[in-house]
């Protein structure tokens, strides 16, 4: 889906480099947690990879297609959508509906297909019922749903959702991650960046980024293995998760349960 | 010396068809050099009751006494409460306007009158109570850090020496050791003798460092009182309004099934109990 | 925010009226006519016969006349001053005269005369934004102007950038209110002082707003490339405009109404 070769970023008139020597590949089907503490420049690395920003040095494959080519970048934005972190700094319209139609109406696809994919994308993240809604009365977790339909109207292969769940309360941050959980079902590649432990709970794989540099690759149960590293990554471990390595240490928890509240009290309490 | 606030009503936009009623009947006493959290969730009416502490609202019923001067005073008494009262609001890099950091340090301590001498002197004061070094004076404050920004958005507010600050949401798209680091200078203020308001809808950030836990909903007032007796509270029935942190939510389940193992936000604590329950 | 709802500019109101059903362009084109119209009217009696059109207008779009009254309210003090410059600046038959302010007969007229042609034209306007909703004034507009695009007149980004300003027009309004009350917590006095000391006031909460403002449309910027937007070229839109029978019929009817008025004016 998605590889980047000793790829390194620096920002225009930046001292230091914001990437270093990256070395990454998405593969399709999988749900990719990157994470790491502020400025670790997991930012950066989203942008390099539907090519809104291009490596200084290395290279970015996305979907095949080099990332410099200019004549690739809208292949490579229909297939890989990103949605950011600011709900209202992505949303363009002042109707839900109209929003969500943006991205078709810019692929100059027909007048029938956009109002399906309207339809179909509204549904998938629950906000069929707000369709005529002004787009300034939704709130914070209404509006970045509305950013999911809005990219997943472009029909991608990919999600890479950069903070998407920063600015959210609780309710906001569950209702998005309930709608990646079922779009991954279905056999979307999502890439979550994200600096909140607590979500990453059904990802596939973890990279964790640190100073510009990949610090650790791995899946999750050898994430939390690794947890004597967590302070040097500017990582905390979530409760749920400490609770849970601790009887597995006491041989009270199978090994391969997963940390989370369903799965801790289904195994608990049968 | 203490914020009073008595039965409490709030309502937006009396008398049209938007009226909606934000806080209906809510008390509260915040002592000096005590932390209070506020809990609840969004549409709790949490950010309403945090600007009627320092009178940038004026109550609708009931009644907000800030030291002995209530906030429906005239304006010269009102100017007063609100210099007693800090208030950072959520996101408060949003504010930042000036050319300088100590511009922007000086901007409230000038609008309340202090001399030049005692604006060096708060601002020295503040800027190190917040763990920032004394050579970004000179800096814009638009090019600190993310971490360094928040926290001079606090200092700014600091620096005008109120006796109370309300802080909603201080540590909002912070990351682990940002948070870990500000709220540790929080707690700070309260050994000097500052009564803090913490508004917030994380419980877990609120148990762990308030004296004094209000949880409100939808206007009114679920809980008041102690972290503990909070948890002691949650044994015997479940708090409305109250979105619990998972590892509470992994205690209710347990309690349900049977195990008697305690409200705690303590993971080695929890694996104890559970471990010693199993076992027996 | 949602009183907002008030202020938003143009007060549209959704509704099902054959007004409504208009093709954008069709209702710009008509306001456009009805506005030389109504500038052109001098005699009472075109002024009586512009107000029963505006009645019957009000009863085909389904918006009760009362609210699109309301509509004036915000320009009634230019309406008054435009009025008020002409009642006391017209030479002639002195009717009334108080020191050095005199009211002549043909103040009276002028002043009556240009007070209601600029109340019809606000009206009349308003029933524009009133049965048209941003995106469709935009697109409206877009597509009139188009063949001016061949001479450099960018329509496209002209009608782009109405959307996203009429979109975030709320959001600003809610910002510059989150600023306003912060600033006020931190002592920021708005209220007192002479005209430059309150306009001096006011930079803290203008600068904090520019920086989002820029910020904004830097993101924004980001997010619509990431959504392939490049621009007008090869845009297809969800909802497009088709100019349909009831538009030329509209239109002819309008321009037949508006060559009565002038005609009935200009005999009387």
């Amino acid at each position: 889906m998605c590889a980047l070769r000793d790829v390194s970023f620096t920002y225009p008139g930046a001292a230091t480099p914001a990437l270093e020597d990256v070395d990454l590949s998405i593969r399709s089907g999988e749900w990719v947690a990157l994470i790491g503490a502020n400025g670790s420049g997991k930012s950066t690395l989203a942008k390099i990879f539907n090519a809104l920003l291009i490596p200084t040095r290395g290279d970015c494959f996305a979907c095949g297609f080099r990332t410099d080519r200019e004549e690739n970048l809208w292949a490579i934005r229909s297939q890989i959508a990103m949605v950011f972190q600011n709900p209202d700094n992505q949303i363009v319209a002042s109707v839900v509906e109209e929003d969500v139609a943006f991205g078709p109406e810019n692929l100059g696809l027909p007048p029938v297909t956009i109002h399906e994919r309207v339809l179909k994308c509204l549904g998938q993240v629950g906000l069929e019922d707000k369709r005529r809604t002004p787009t300034y009365a939704l709130s914070g977790g209404q509006k970045q749903r509305l950013a999911i339909a809005g990219a997943l109207a472009m029909e991608p292969r990919c999600l890479v959702l950069d903070e998407a769940t920063a600015m959210l309360d609780p309710q906001g941050r569950e209702d998005v991650l309930e709608i990646l959980r079922n779009l991954h079902k279905k056999g979307m590649t999502l890439v979550h960046i994200t600096h909140r432990l607590d979500e990453i709970l059904d990802a596939t794989r973890v990279v964790v980024l640190g100073k510009g540099r990949i610090s650790w690759e791995g899946d999750l149960s050898g994430l939390f293995a690794a947890q004597d590293h967590f302070e040097e990554w500017g990582l905390e471990m979530p409760p749920l998760v400490r609770f849970s390595r601790l009887l597995q240490e006491r041989n009270l928890l199978p090994k391969d349960c997963l940390p989370t509240l369903k799965e801790l009290l289904e195994v608990l309490c049968p | 010396m203490s914020i009073r606030v008595d039965s409490l009503c709030h309502v937006y936009h009396p008398g049209t068809p938007l009226e909606t009623k934000a806080l209906s009947g809510v008390d509260l006493t915040v002592e000096a050099g005590t932390w209070v959290a506020v809990v609840g969730q969004t549409g709790s009416g949490k950010s309403t009751l945090a600007q009627h502490l320092n009178a940038l609202l004026v109550p609708t019923s009931g009644s907000v006494v800030v030291d002995g001067v209530p906030t429906t005073a005239e304006t010269s008494a009102l100017r007063s409460v609100r210099r007693k009262v800090g208030l950072v609001f959520q996101y408060p890099e949003h504010q930042l306007f000036a050319e300088s950091v100590s511009e922007e340090m000086a901007f409230g301590p000038r609008n309340w009158k202090f001399t030049e001498e005692e604006i060096h002197e708060t601002t020295r004061k503040t800027m190190s109570l917040l763990g920032l070094p004394e050579e970004l004076l000179s800096r814009s404050p638009f090019h600190l850090s993310g971490g360094q920004k928040r926290r001079l958005c606090i200092a700014s507010v600091l620096a005008s020496r109120p006796d109370y600050l309300v802080l909603d949401e201080p540590t909002a798209g912070m990351d682990a050791p940002g948070r870990k680091e500000l709220l540790g200078l929080l707690k700070g203020l309260v050994e000097e003798k500052i009564g803090v308001v913490h508004i917030t809808h994380d419980l877990e950030l609120a148990l762990a460092l308030a004296d004094q836990v209000i949880v409100l909903e939808k206007g009114k007032t679920v809980f008041c009182g102690s972290p503990d007796s909070l948890m002691d509270e949650l044994l015997e029935r479940p708090i409305r309004g109250l979105c619990l942190p998972p590892i509470l939510e992994l205690v209710s389940g347990l309690r349900d099934y049977g195990y008697p193992v305690p409200y705690t936000l303590d993971a080695e604590m929890l694996a104890l109990r559970l471990e010693r329950e199993i076992r027996s | 925010m949602k009183f907002l709802n008030h202020l938003t500019l143009g007060q549209y109101i959704p509704a099902e009226s054959p007004v409504h059903r208009l093709d954008p362009r069709c209702k710009i084109l008509s306001v456009v006519l009805l506005l030389a119209g109504i500038f052109l009217m001098k005699h009472p009696v075109a002024f009586v016969s512009w107000g029963v059109f505006l009645i019957i207008l009000s009863s085909f779009s389904r918006i009760p006349i009362r609210v699109v009254i309301q509509g004036a309210r915000p320009v009634i003090i230019l309406v008054l001053f435009t009025a008020g410059i002409h009642l006391f600046l017209t030479r002639g038959v002195i009717l009334w005269e108080w020191g050095p302010l005199s009211i002549t007969k043909e103040g009276v007229v002028m002043a009556s005369r240009m007070g209601l042609r600029l109340f019809f034209l606000v009206l009349y306007a308003g029933f524009l934004t009133l049965t048209t909703s941003p995106m469709e004034l935009s697109d409206g507009l877009e597509r009139l102007f188009r063949p001016f695009q061949r001479i450099g007149f960018p329509a496209h980004e002209m009608a782009m950038m109405m959307t996203i300003a009429l979109r975030f027009i709320p959001t600003l309004f809610d910002e510059t209110d989150r600023i306003l009350r912060a600033q006020l917590a931190r002592g920021a006095d708005l209220e007192h002082g002479g005209l430059f000391r309150r306009m001096k006031a006011f930079i803290p909460v203008l600068v904090p707003l520019f920086v989002i403002v820029f910020q904004r449309a830097e993101d924004l910027a980001q997010a619509m490339e990431a959504r392939c937007y490049r621009g007008g070229t090869g845009r297809s839109r969800m909802n497009p405009l088709r100019w349909k029978i009831a538009d030329t019929l509209a239109m002819s009817g309008i321009l037949a109404i508006v060559a009565i008025f002038v005609l009935i004016d200009m005999g009387a």
